[in-house]
């Protein structure tokens, strides 16, 4: 069928340029988004006309539509080394659309280019991390929905449809409905990560570590580079290096070696991530997508000097990469109750040297060919990582006694334990005072967690007011609010008073699940310090004592109205935190921006919560529906049929013109019921003579004579109408299958 | 032609015919659904699940959508009009509706269009009319009292069909009549006319016949003036002129003179023609018989100047080729029961010899059928001009020869 219609001309034109819209979108952002919408539309609509107006046997387009093809596929090549697989497929699918467009005659091609477009569409879904995709999403299906309408209705109505607007709208709306239900209902299975690792814009090399790590090779023996480290650690106390034993250290400085922690500052420039904002902005520093939500560790610090926090672990181990991949522990370590975590890392904005990763980390595929790792098993890469760096890892996460804990092994350092010199009596005390009636460390430091949690508060303010420095005694005695340095810091030092081995985490804490995208998105407030603690010889136990973070989970669960909340609620509380802005047109187009963005977030989150709420009823529901209208047919005119019984049986006449009136309506309602309807002027003899065909025992003389003598002779005699209530049961015994049976094959004959 | 192919950048006709097939819309949305589905799960994306979702969506609707479209309609058809072999006809459609519905197609089987009717209605309120117009090209009774309803509402991605039982609805087509513009008259067996003669004009030496409603274009002359005042209403004198020729009409119904398929054989030609001509001779004046034997003897006296002979085409319309008579047999005893007739018409095959052996005062139109073109119509079948043998005066017909110049 030639392609003629400018409705779906029109229309199809509007599929492209969303499409279009979307993957440069993904790729290239907003601007390029509504440029590139714009120009696909116009472009398609006039090569549409084009080859609309041009004869397929001779089209002149078709050596354009080849030489396009052709420039695609010499193309591909290049791109795929260039720029990777992905983006060379989606640039080998829009030269395939263009030269398709050229030949797009008919309505087959036409739906081949839906499916293009449509693939388009998928590419840019893969490589899109924000929620805005949504929008060409919607913008896509109302254009699809309406261009599919015309394009079946066009061809059969001679291009001269009159499809109702309304009509479209309700048509596209049902689409996206239904759409959303199945998307809330459909369950998130774990992901497979077959094949390809992700993407990175950047490639790290350093030949000094590359040579360190070479000559590292050849002398490496069976044992893990961070193990050995650590125990080179452990040995330097032991041979009485600069750090005491003792638990009750001095206020001295630690050795220059040591890497001193300077609050996030140093981590990440938390004043300003951005460059072009104000006071402070929010910005994604990177994504992360994974199964579960996960705390990736990017340092370790084992020293308090009673402000500051110091790592002893300076040294580093390099290891190169076979192809990108390197794996950092051997296999064998899973336990019954652990799970190995495959993540991918999207890094948005510039971060200092080191690969954020979740403990304790089994294999890392990093785009570099060496990398670091040092004593406490963190993992650094050869320069600082930049925006568009990608990388995955897999992690064991160790699950005991309903907690997470990081890592098994343990060499015990005495930094693991040392307390400041000036430590405020009144820690001991109250860390004494949670803990006593506790007999395992374990129990101890779960209720020092747990008790920070619950009777201290969040302040965001801290965090601007208190950086690189940790005023402990005032706040577990006095302001009693603070940030998760805060928080950890006390929580360890607590942990020490009571022996149990501890040390502060710095990291991100990848909790805060987009409902849009599924990505975690990593906001600058999302730099996160916490505790391990080594118990009771088992490993070292992730506690999270900052009530404002929820620690990360171990369950398998898929994206659940709670966390919907949670995430609306963090950005709330992040927008808060943030505070006021200055009044110009792109805050105010950011701040709608991000108010229409949290409507629909939370209509979302409201849709699921009433969907995981009353599941069960709705499929029940939907089972009901779907039985009775499977069954409607069956029932109902069998429901008819006793009604017509009963209704016949209720009647009392008066007369025999009245009774035989009202078994000929009940004759008539069970042969309507079964399908007949009785023409208008049909006479009895006719009607009997139908019966008859239809194989009903009757005696149609007797009673097409009774019925013309009740009904046209003067004389008004009462009659015995048997005969008729004879008919009548002959008809109901048939029932209604068998009598639909017999009207069908009369009809038939 | 593998070369004409690559050139024309073709896949072989079998081949796109095979992927039409096989490949459908839908399949096509299962296999983008399936493909989503897996790298949203390769890789965890909601986006992609949010796509296969979308995918999904639209092959729910496609698959319920169109069952829901079908529930609660009923459809009545009807006539406008007779409906004649060759000539258009109209059929109007009833669809009531429980609610409001979108892009039904209906697909009506109607045999004496030798196809199928479709009609589509983007939009279809309670109760809506359709008019349809068809080309009728085959005569008979038929029956109608089913049609199907289909509908692929709303993405055209999935069509459903529904047989649908409607009123048995009798449907009548006549036979073709076409106008022809003169007929022979009756030769002598030694003159050398071939009869290829004027028909007198009315009036003149006329008797007087009868008296009929007035009708434009009648001659005032004409008008019986008593006749009008008892009748209060015109009323014109018909004559009968003496010398006009009677017509009889004989068809031979055998089976063995049935040759070729559905509207394009020699029998329906021969009831076209037959009809044709009775026409012709009654609205000219002359009175006509036919004769036909199917099983069962039938013959029909046509008055002159009858008007209604919708009777008689009710009876050629129903007419089947089951006779056991043959052509020469039937105008020998048709001769002998009408002997006021003088123009005596049989249809035989060419290849037929049996002829009648008639009186020399009548005058045998006979109608010969070339079988050959109406079994082989792609045949070049070239026809001879008619010509007279004694009484006898010769048509040829073949499968092409048009009706209305068959006499001139």
């Amino acid at each position: 069928m030639k392609l003629t219609s400018v409705k779906v001309v029109y229309w199809y034109s509007l599929v492209s340029g969303v499409a279009t819209g979307a993957v440069l979108f993904a790729y290239l952002g907003i601007m390029a988004a509504l440029l590139g919408s714009i120009v696909a539309v116009g472009v398609t609509h006039l090569i549409l006309v084009l080859v609309g107006r041009s004869e397929e046997e001779n089209s002149p387009y078709l050596k354009i539509s080849e030489q396009i093809a052709a420039t695609g596929i010499i193309l591909f090549l290049p791109l795929i080394i260039l720029y990777g697989p992905l983006l060379a497929l989606l640039i080998f699918i829009g030269f395939a659309h263009l030269a398709l467009l050229f030949q797009t005659h008919d309505y087959r091609r036409l739906y081949i280019g839906l499916a293009v477009g449509f693939t388009a569409l998928i590419t840019g879904a893969v490589e899109s991390k924000s929620g805005l995709y949504l929008i060409f999403f919607l913008a896509y299906a109302v254009t699809i929905s309406i261009t599919l309408g015309y394009a079946y209705i066009e061809p059969l109505s001679n291009n001269r449809s009159r499809w109702n607007p309304l009509d479209q709208l309700r048509a596209a709306s049902l689409l996206i409905g239904l759409a959303i239900v199945i998307y809330l209902a459909v369950p998130r299975f774990p992901a497979g990560f077959l094949g390809a690792t992700p993407g990175s814009d950047h490639f790290y090399e350093n030949q000094e570590w590359e040579l360190e790590a070479e000559q590292s090779h050849g002398k490496e023996d069976a044992k893990n580079p961070a193990e050995s480290l650590l125990q080179d650690l452990a040995d330097k106390f032991d041979t009485g290096g600069s750090q005491g034993k003792s638990e009750q250290s001095s206020n001295n400085r630690p050795s220059d070696s040591s890497f001193r922690y300077r609050g996030f500052e140093h981590e990440l420039d938390i004043e300003n991530p951005d460059e072009h904002g104000d006071r402070f902005s929010n910005a994604i520093i990177a994504h992360v997508r994974a199964d579960r939500p996960l705390y990736l560790r990017a340092r370790i610090f084992d020293r308090f000097d009673g402000l500051r926090w110091y790592s002893s672990a300076q040294r580093l181990d390099k290891l190169q990469l076979d192809r990108g991949e390197v794996k950092l522990k051997p296999s064998g370590l899973e336990q019954s109750d652990s799970v190995t975590e495959h993540y991918e890392v999207f890094v948005e904005r510039d971060l200092g040297n080191y690969i954020p990763a979740a403990a304790v980390p089994l294999k890392l595929n990093f785009p570099s060919t060496v990398i670091a790792v040092d004593a406490f098993g963190q993992l650094h890469a050869p320069g600082a990582l930049k925006s568009g760096t990608a990388y995955a890892a897999e992690s064991l996460r160790i699950r005991h006694k309903g907690r997470t804990f990081a890592e098994t092994d343990y060499v015990d350092l005495p930094n693991f334990r040392q307390l400041p010199a000036d430590t405020d009596p009144r820690i001991k005390q109250l860390a004494n005072q949670v803990a006593e009636p506790y007999d395992t460390q374990f129990a101890k430091a779960i209720a020092l967690e747990q008790h920070l949690r619950s009777h201290y508060d969040y302040d965001f303010e801290s965090i601007f007011k208190s950086q690189q420095h940790t005023p402990l005694s005032q706040f577990l005695f006095e302001t009693k609010q603070g940030h998760c340095e805060y928080f950890a810091s006390a929580l360890a030092i607590m942990l020490r008073t009571q022996g149990i081995p501890s040390r502060l985490v710095t990291g991100f804490s990848a909790t805060n699940q987009n409902p849009m995208t599924g990505y975690y998105d990593i906001h600058a407030l999302d730099g996160h310090a916490w505790v391990e603690a080594y118990v009771d010889d088992i490993g070292w136990l992730e506690l999270e004592p900052t009530a404002y973070y929820d620690g990360p989970a171990m369950d398998n669960e898929t994206l659940s109205a709670e966390q919907i909340d949670s995430y609306i609620e963090r950005q709330l509380r992040m927008q808060e935190a943030m505070g006021e802005s200055e009044l110009t047109l792109e805050a105010v187009l950011s701040a709608v921006w991000q108010e229409a963005y949290l409507l629909v977030t939370w209509t979302a989150a409201y849709l699921k919560l009433i969907f995981l709420n009353t599941w069960p009823w709705l499929t029940g529901i939907g089972a009901m529906l779907l039985g009775l209208w499977i069954l409607w047919p069956h029932l109902v005119p069998r429901w008819r049929t006793i009604q017509i019984k009963r209704r016949l049986n209720a009647i009392h006449s008066e007369t025999s013109a009245e009774a035989i009136s009202c078994y000929l309506q009940a004759i008539d309602d069970l042969l309507w019921n079964a399908g007949y309807r009785r023409p208008v002027g049909l006479t009895i003899e006719q009607l009997l003579d139908r019966l008859d065909e239809m194989e009903i025992p009757l005696q149609p003389e007797k009673l097409s004579r009774q019925f013309n003598h009740i009904n046209y002779s003067d004389k008004n005699v009462d009659q015995n109408l048997s005969n008729y209530a004879q008919l009548f049961d002959a008809l109901y015994a048939l029932g209604y299958s068998e009598l639909k049976k017999r009207v069908h094959y009369t009809r038939a004959c | 032609m593998k070369e004409q192919r690559l050139l024309s950048n073709k896949l072989p006709p079998e081949t796109i015919a095979w992927l039409q097939r096989r490949f459908s819309l839908h399949l096509i949305i299962w296999l983008l659904c399936l493909g989503c589905f897996f790298v949203a799960w390769n890789r965890g994306l909601a986006l992609l699940y949010g796509l296969t979702s979308l995918c999904l969506s639209l092959l729910l609707i496609s698959q319920l959508m169109p069952r829901l479209q079908l529930r609660g309609i009923g459809i009545e058809r009807s006539m406008v009009g007779d409906l004649t072999a060759g000539n258009d006809g109209e059929l109007v459609y009833r669809i009531s509706t429980e609610g409001r519905r979108y892009h039904l197609e209906i697909t009506d089987q109607l045999p004496f269009t030798g196809g199928e009717q479709k009609l589509f209605i983007t939009q279809c309120d309670k109760t809506t009319s359709l008019h349809t117009t068809f080309y009728c090209n085959r005569r008979g009774r038929f029956l109608l009292d089913q049609l199907t309803l289909s509908s692929s509402y709303p993405f055209g991605i999935v069509r459903h069909s529904r047989q649908l039982t409607t009123d048995t609805l009798e449907v009548l087509v006549l036979p073709q009549i076409v106008n022809l513009n003169r007929i022979p008259l009756p030769v002598i067996a030694d003159a050398n006319s071939d009869g290829d003669l004027n028909i007198p004009q009315q009036g003149g030496q006329d008797e007087f016949a009868a008296v009929r409603e007035y009708t434009q274009g009648d001659s005032l002359r004409h008008v019986h003036w008593r006749a009008s005042a008892r009748q209060q209403q015109l009323v014109v004198k018909e004559y009968e002129r003496s010398d006009r020729p009677v017509l009889l009409v004989t068809l031979d119904c055998r089976p063995a003179f049935n040759q070729g398929e559905g509207s394009r054989s020699t029998f329906e030609y021969a009831i076209s023609i037959a009809a044709s001509m009775i026409h012709y001779a009654s609205r000219e004046g002359m009175q006509s018989m036919l004769v036909v034997e199917n099983g069962d003897w039938h013959d029909t006296v046509i008055p002159a100047y009858t008007s209604d002979l919708y009777d008689l085409y009710a009876f050629l319309a129903t007419l089947e080729s089951n006779g056991s008579q043959s052509c020469s047999d039937l105008i020998e005893q048709a001769a002998i029961r009408f002997p006021q007739a003088n123009l005596i018409t049989g249809f035989r095959l060419q290849n037929d010899s049996q002829l009648p052996v008639l009186p020399p005062y009548l005058t045998h139109i006979d109608i010969e059928m070339d079988a050959e073109s109406f079994l082989f119509p792609l045949r070049n079948n070239p026809t001879s001009d008619h010509h007279r043998e004694g009484n006898r005066l010769i048509y040829p017909v073949n499968a092409l020869t048009p009706l209305q110049e068959l006499f001139q």
